[in-house]
């Protein structure tokens, strides 16, 4: 299998679709109605400051060419001012990204490994009481809105039983006698690397909510695809033949059934990683994690538009890269897919 | 295995610290603020940073709240006089402060900090617009010559673009501030900032005011924008205050177990501006009837939960220039009625639309009351919420196609009357910015003018004449003033000396609290 004519195809794919999607959100968010010059005086703008704002920032120019230029430094890795906190886009982007995909994967590599689980053994046990609980209770986790799961978690696990906190990615008091350093970004393991250990089990502590609601949609739908694609797989007529042959039932399930199964699965996940990435959006305002949820959410909310740009660029790669990647990995279990 | 009992240990001890949180923390509380952090310039600045900024940064003088004994507390100044004709103000400084770093105040730094804002041009910067030069006399002593006489105290004293900041900073720039870095000769100084997270406002061990006393050492700013964790969070004692709760939670919190509410003045009012452009609202008699149709009390009740004023005029009470010479518009339905019959509406029967901020909850809650209060005048309104750029702009854009009635909240950058009534109301020509009446009176404009010239002089004659700008303003209507604002920190009952001062909005100044 050659992967090099494969990859470089992704990468031209990318390439269009980031250039289409950021032109859609360029010309969307400045088509909303706003003053941005203003919006990047903040307080009480006086006319003149504004009228400078919008020549230093070149709001005075024709949207196109304003688009153009943007692009051009795009290329060269620049992605603007956010015109709510005046910090370079690029660098918020470098500190919030972190702070999500430690959420976000967690969620996802537990999502996994559960759902094929859960899966495989509602498979296993086809029509049993355990196959029935596990079909529904992935159907519940599918369905139930993530916002919801979240203020219901809190309700649950801070109001009533008290056995989680509420908010924050570490509790306050620890931020006067051992405060998180950051060094990587991903807080987990920058305790780890400072010898914070204190902050580590407080982190893990304050993540475990967030990472329950996140968890819910990429679980049950891993979970009801495995079964469903794995049934398929084992009424096959090469299972047929190896189990007549009298290959042990344990390898038949592992080897000939799991592993052909997996490939409509991988795919899902691929689409999960992305998927998660938004419902980071409600998550992080309601745990109160200051992620990349929330800081697409502010700037939504104020007409960022440095910051749309930027959250929306880098959705879409993770995007495609989460989907590649799953692509790569599918030819791995499975070489016929060229 | 030892590994395994190292980390049973480790979790142990570390779900016992969680279990008891107070012990050492008499010294540090926790703030829940929903306050962010535009720019951490001191020069530039303006917007809801100053929560901290006027923690970390000190200006030469600072306001008092009104019923102080003295106008002004002394900070960097010691005290100052002004010349005979009121162009020239000379600051005398204080002696053995230091900036954060180590540096030692002198009048160099006080030069260096208000050219770099006036040089900058940026924030609140205008409010320097008729300074001159400053001239250093000697290292402790400073002089202000300005190219009018307008109130220069009050201006030094400004919660914005008055902050002095060490000289030693002087190759950074504004992006080097916004890395989380700050230099000033306050109480506490900026660490561990963390953007959109949290950051630490730490004791200045040689802080000029000295740490004897009971005084709060250290301050973690959590911020946290919902309302309704703010809540959570003052409630479960993991927050010591908090910015902002849900409207319906006050009673609760004001009388819990463990938590109160702080009350006190603000100069934060609201108010709805008519368009006078356009039929009706260009006839005076019709804007009248819609003054007196505005059900003051319901707003303040139903809008507000109580916690507001009616608003007299556009200046605040407690705030120089406010006074009960001026005239107000009370709520009086049979009044509003027959003006409208006189305007020659004796039904009404005509549709107006108002446009408030979405992002405002307050508006969002009294807008319908004005609405159904309209209705039985006759008059049908239209209510757009629009984002605040959105509202904003489409009512610069062109008056004759603008809105027909918007809300605003406002307050003064700093403790005097003219930047108000200047912004408000005076002719702005075709390029409207604040005067979203779009209101034109040259008598008006002349008369605030002169009232500001005088307010450092004749600070009586400045009052009179702000009184007869405003009856004129009331004689012709272009604004209803809602309400003025009462200001509160929600908090814990064992945090005290925290007080309100209205000059400097939303500013919780920590050096003067202490946990019980």
């Amino acid at each position: 299998m050659s992967l090099v004519p494969f990859l470089s195809r992704r990468l031209i794919g990318l390439a269009v679709m980031l250039v289409a999607l950021s032109a859609l959100v360029f010309f969307f968010s400045r088509s909303i109605p706003g003053d941005v010059a203003a919006m990047y005086i903040g307080g009480m703008a006086k006319p003149e400051q504004i009228e400078r704002a919008r020549q230093e920032l070149g709001l005075d120019q024709p949207l196109t060419l304003q688009y153009v230029k943007y692009m051009k430094k795009l290329l060269s890795g620049d992605l603007g001012i956010s015109l709510r906190t005046h910090r370079p886009v690029f660098q918020d982007l470098l500190e919030k990204i972190p702070m999500s995909m430690e959420v976000v994967l967690w969620a996802i590599a537990l999502a996994m490994v559960l759902g094929i689980g859960f899966g495989g053994l509602a498979a296993l046990r086809q029509g049993t009481w355990i196959d029935e609980g596990i079909k529904w209770l992935s159907s519940a986790a599918v369905s139930i809105p993530i916002f919801f799961l979240a203020l219901l978690l809190q309700l649950i696990f801070f109001n009533l039983l008290g056995w989680f906190p509420l908010q924050g990615r570490i509790d306050t008091f620890l931020e006067f006698s051992n405060p998180l350093e950051l060094v990587t970004g991903f807080s987990l393991i920058d305790s780890l690397l400072t010898g914070n250990h204190a902050a580590f089990f407080n982190v893990a502590w304050h993540m475990v909510l967030p990472v329950l609601s996140l968890i819910a949609y990429p679980l049950g739908l891993i979970t009801r695809l495995t079964r469903s694609s794995l049934l398929e797989v084992m009424s096959q007529d090469y299972i047929l033949a190896a189990r007549a042959s009298g290959i042990r039932e344990s390898v038949l399930f592992f080897r000939y059934g799991l592993r052909n199964a997996l490939s409509p699965v991988l795919t899902v996940v691929g689409l999960s990683v992305a998927l998660t990435l938004l419902a980071t959006f409600y998550v992080e305002i309601i745990f109160n994690w200051p992620g990349i949820g929330y800081y697409a959410l502010t700037a939504i909310l104020s007409l960022d538009y440095p910051v749309l740009m930027g959250v929306t660029l880098m959705i879409g790669t993770v995007y495609v890269v989460a989907n590649t990647s799953m692509d790569i990995l599918r030819r791995i279990v499975d070489p016929r897919i060229k | 295995m030892g590994k395994h009992l190292a980390l049973i240990f480790l979790l142990v001890a570390s779900v016992a610290a969680m279990a008891n949180p107070a012990a050492a923390a008499e010294k540090n509380m926790v703030f829940a603020s929903p306050y962010g952090i535009t720019t951490l310039d001191p020069s530039v600045s303006y917007s809801t940073e100053l929560t901290y900024m006027a923690n970390i940064y000190e200006t030469l003088i600072r306001v008092n709240p009104p019923g102080s004994k003295e106008r002004f507390s002394y900070l960097l100044a010691t005290g100052f006089n002004a010349s005979e004709n009121g162009l020239k103000y000379t600051f005398n400084l204080r002696k053995g402060v230091k900036f954060h770093d180590g540096t030692p105040f002198t009048a160099e730094a006080v030069k260096y900090s208000i050219e770099r804002t006036t040089g900058l041009g940026k924030g609140a910067a205008f409010i320097w617009g008729d300074l001159a030069s400053i001239d250093i006399v000697d290292d402790y002593t400073v002089t202000f010559v300005m190219k009018q006489a307008v109130p220069l105290p009050l201006i030094a004293a400004s919660a914005y673009a008055s902050y002095i900041l060490s000289p030693s900073m002087k190759d950074k720039d504004t992006a080097w501030f916004d890395q989380g870095h700050a230099c000033g000769t306050g109480p506490y100084m900026l660490k561990n900032y963390k953007d959109g997270e949290s950051w630490m406002l730490a004791k200045f061990d040689d802080y000029w005011g000295g740490w004897k006393g009971p005084h709060v050492e250290n301050v973690l700013v959590k911020y946290t924008k919902e309302a309704l964790i703010q809540l959570q969070m003052l409630q479960s004692g993991q927050a010591a205050m908090v910015g902002r709760i849900p409207l319906d939670s006050y009673p609760a919190v004001k009388s819990g177990k463990d938590t109160t509410v702080v009350y006190g003045p603000s100069y934060q009012n609201y108010m709805a501006f008519f368009n006078t452009t356009r039929p009706p609202l260009d006839n005076v008699k019709v804007r009248k009837a819609l003054a007196h149709a505005i059900p003051y009390k319901d707003i303040i009740d139903i809008g507000f939960n109580g916690m507001a004023t009616q608003a007299r005029g556009p200046v605040p009470k407690g705030q120089f220039g406010y006074s009960e010479k001026v005239v107000q518009y009370n709520y009086d339905i049979g009044k509003a009625k027959k003006l409208l019959a006189e305007a020659g509406y004796p039904n009404g029967g005509f549709n107006l639309t108002l446009t408030y901020a979405a992002e405002n909850p307050q508006e969002a809650r009294f807008a319908p009351l004005i609405q159904s209060e309209f209705k039985k005048i006759g008059i049908d309104v239209e209510i757009k919420a629009l984002v605040w750029t959105s509202q904003w702009s489409q009512a610069k854009a062109d008056p004759k196609n603008a809105q027909d009635i918007f809300l605003l909240l406002w307050w003064p950058t700093y403790s005097d009357p003219y930047e108000t009534l200047f912004s408000l109301l005076h002719d702005e020509g075709d390029k409207p910015a604040w005067n979203l009446a779009y209101y034109k009176n040259p008598a008006y404009d002349e008369l605030i003018r002169q009232a500001y010239e005088t307010t450092g002089s004749q600070p009586e004659k400045a009052l009179e004449l702000y009184v007869n700008a405003q009856n004129l303003i009331q004689a012709d209507c272009p604004v209803a003033w809602l309400v003025d604002i009462v200001g509160n920190w929600p908090a814990s009952k064992r945090l005290k000396g925290l007080a309100i001062n209205p000059a400097y909005p939303n500013v919780p100044f920590f050096y003067d609290m202490h946990l019980e």
